[in-house]
């Protein structure tokens, strides 16, 4: 089927368009009126401070990772490698070990993010069985000198824990407070 | 020879055929549980109901497939509502108190449980009472771990060991929600078989101990190979990831091994992943592979005029392959006659798989270097010559009695797999390739040519997992070359024209001298091995 066009007329310029200063004149007073609006009427300023003042994000935006714990602060994570293999930019590398206690039987040796390969595409979190994994911080990425500094180890995704626990069977205290 | 119709695809077997090994040649799925082609049939999981029609009367039940013997006429549906009515059932009395914990669950991702549930259940839970909990992660043996909680009692374990093995340690004790797998009082599941009920188990709960948390099943890349424990030569899967081995599983052929495998063969892989011999080495002091090479390079000239100073030992580890190259290199350019077998030390046997000649290829590498030289032994060798040449560096059986007279030897030049005592004592040391990392045949105790294949670019080496970042293998500083790839180099650095630089041309050569190999294509040896005449 093909496609109707669509006839576009062309732009007629009026008597005060084509005279050209009446409409510069009008454009000059919108800057201008901003311009005295800004100084006197904070209100309408839109400049943030930034590293003063910060920008809010929507609770559903996706930042650093983090590790939760249980009640009994032990890493939530058993290292069933799910978010590993979710994972599209293949930056989380997880090592299991045997706990041997019969109750929690696995648990993570290591688990590693590089931060600087991940994408940030939630599906790691998507994909955890027990919750031990958020990206609620509502941070974003911190500058580094190095590679190796990106490459946030266990003990650095979980530092972010220490406010938050996830409580087994669902919690409604889902967003992480800053 | 009754014909039956499986799904309306006709088809003609022989009598005391089952439905389930007709509809198997159909290649149509039907699900089971306790069903295995190696054990006797127990038909207890009734996973595999069937609806059956003979000459147009159905049955009023469905019928299990494995357990039920075609005859003429018989028609057998097996995708009507009533047959998934009935898996749906089957499927949820087996999940009732099952504990979902596939997370933790080494057997995810092989597991009948969840295959059967995506194919044939995907309802939802109608439990409302407490799940019967039972015992959890105990070990049952040295190698295999057991969970009740998985476990859907299809006895298979128990009649591995009934049958197979026929050690008899395991059981089902306890009655209706509580039965449960179980050993024996007085007993462990210790016998040289139990890690085969750690493969026939369909759920996760028998695991291995060995294999533990190592690795999530999806991850490993699997390549058929050849077990190097015993003459026996086992078919085996070696399953890797990135180049490190995990495990070993065993290869159908009816022919040797059946199903199964012996645990220490299973095991083998340990030494294939470590202390490997990875840099070739002086007196057990790392030196660069242009060096070693001149060296040898200049020990093989000195003996110009007089070959008969050197021995070449021929390890039973080698292929037919890199045992014919480098018997024709020595004997071809250099005119050395003398080639020594180094025999390892013969080892427990059993009736079954295990058995008492330790050498994977003892008969192929004796039939390429002759019948001659088999008498010779090592402690002729190590008097007679000056040079000694070791392809392989397996410990002989003769070892602890040559072992001075070896060090008085002038010149040991060694290509071998793993570090040992013999690393130290040569004077250079090649690293050469392990059987997971070449291609090639051995031939075993039943005179049956098998061959095993490479697989992906092997690391075979220590790997030290770093608290920060990502694991690291401790990378290779040199390649690691196949005896062929060995001989090609030596032969450029000697300015040789070398021709028999892959293992088919070797192939080729060898089966114009040897009369064994004369009518055998490689492409015929296959999976399941050929069959050598006797001469």
């Amino acid at each position: 089927m093909a496609k109707k066009g669509i006839v576009v007329s062309k732009h007629k310029y009026t008597l005060s368009e084509k005279l050209y200063y009446p409409e510069i004149f009008k454009g000059m007073g919108v800057s201008i009126r901003h311009f005295f609006a800004n100084i006197f009427k904070k209100k309408y300023t839109v400049t943030l401070q930034y590293p003063e003042q910060k920008e809010s994000y929507t609770e559903r935006f996706r930042g650093k990772h983090r590790l939760m714990t249980r009640e009994d602060g032990s890493l939530r994570c058993v290292a069933c490698m799910m978010c590993a293999t979710a994972c599209p930019a293949e930056c989380i590398y997880i090592e299991a070990e045997d706990v041997g206690d019969s109750l929690v039987e696995k648990r993570a040796k290591l688990f590693v993010i590089d931060e600087l390969r991940c994408i940030f595409c939630g599906l790691c979190v998507e994909a955890c069985p027990t919750d031990a994994i958020r990206m609620d911080t509502g941070e974003h990425v911190e500058p580094e000198y190095t590679r190796e500094a990106f490459i946030y180890d266990k003990k650095k995704l979980l530092q972010k824990t220490g406010r938050s626990v996830a409580i087994q069977g669902g919690d409604s205290d889902y967003i992480h407070k800053n | 020879m009754p014909t039956i119709k499986i799904d309306g695809k006709e088809i003609v077997v022989e009598s005391n055929t089952t439905i389930i090994e007709a509809a198997k040649k159909l290649g149509i799925d039907i699900p089971v549980f306790c069903y295995h082609e190696g054990l006797s049939i127990a038909a207890n999981c009734r996973m595999c109901l069937v609806e059956v029609e003979v000459n147009g009367r159905k049955f009023n039940k469905p019928l299990p497939a494995c357990h039920t013997i075609v005859s003429e006429g018989m028609s057998v549906l097996t995708d009507t509502p009533k047959v998934k009515k009935t898996r749906e059932g089957v499927l949820e009395f087996l999940f009732l108190n099952h504990p979902i914990d596939c997370p933790i669950c080494d057997q995810a991702g092989e597991c009948y449980l969840q295959d059967h549930y995506m194919a044939h259940g995907g309802y939802e839970s109608r439990l409302d009472t407490e799940k019967v909990r039972k015992n959890k992660a105990v070990p049952i043996g040295e190698y295999v771990i057991l969970d009740s909680e998985r476990c859907v009692l299809c006895s298979r374990c128990v009649r591995f060991t009934k049958e197979i093995s026929k050690t008899e340690e395991l059981g089902i004790f306890n009655r209706g929600n509580h039965s449960e797998i179980g050993v024996v009082t007085g007993k462990s599941l210790d016998n040289e078989y139990s890690l085969n009920v750690v493969d026939i188990c369909p759920v996760g709960a028998l695991t291995s101990r060995d294999f533990r948390f190592k690795k999530r099943v999806w991850y490993l890349k699997s390549t058929p190979s050849i077990c190097s424990g015993c003459s026996m030569g086992c078919n085996s899967f070696v399953e890797y990831e990135n180049g490190i081995i995990y495990r070993v599983k065993p290869r159908e052929n009816k022919d040797v091994n059946g199903w199964w495998m012996c645990n220490e063969g299973r095991l083998l892989y340990h030494q294939i992943n470590n202390n490997r011999l990875t840099t070739t080495l002086t007196k057990g002091s790392e030196i660069s592979q242009k060096e070693a090479l001149s060296k040898f390079a200049d020990i093989i000239k000195s003996h110009k005029n007089s070959s008969d100073k050197i021995g070449v030992v021929l390890s039973t580890h080698l292929s037919n392959e890199s045992a014919y190259a480098v018997k024709s290199f020595f004997k071809d350019y250099f005119g050395v006659k003398s080639f020594y077998i180094n025999n390892k030390k013969d080892g427990k046997s059993d009736d079954f798989l295990i058995k008492k000649d330790k050498n994977p290829n003892r008969i192929g590498v004796s039939l390429i270097i002759g019948t001659n030289s088999i008498d010779k032994t090592l402690k002729e060798a190590v008097k007679k010559h000056e040079t000694l040449i070791f392809w392989g560096g397996e410990i002989s059986s003769e070892f602890d009695s040559i072992e001075s007279d070896l060090k008085k030897v002038k010149n040991i030049i060694l290509f071998a797999t793993n570090k040992n005592i013999l690393t130290d004592i040569a004077d250079i040391s090649f690293p050469i390739t392990s059987i997971v990392q070449e291609r090639g045949t051995f031939i075993n105790v039943q005179n049956r040519l098998q061959q095993f294949y490479p697989i992906e670019k092997h690391q075979a080496l220590t790997y030290n997992p770093t608290d920060k970042g990502v694991a690291q293998i401790t990378s290779i500083t040199q390649r690691i070359y196949t005896p062929i790839e060995w001989l090609v180099n030596l032969s450029k650095k000697m300015d040789y024209n070398y021709s028999l630089d892959s293992i088919f041309k070797v192939f080729t050569q060898m089966r114009k001298e040897i009369p064994q190999f004369t009518n055998i294509e490689y492409k015929d040896i296959g999976l399941n091995g050929f069959l050598l005449k006797e001469k």
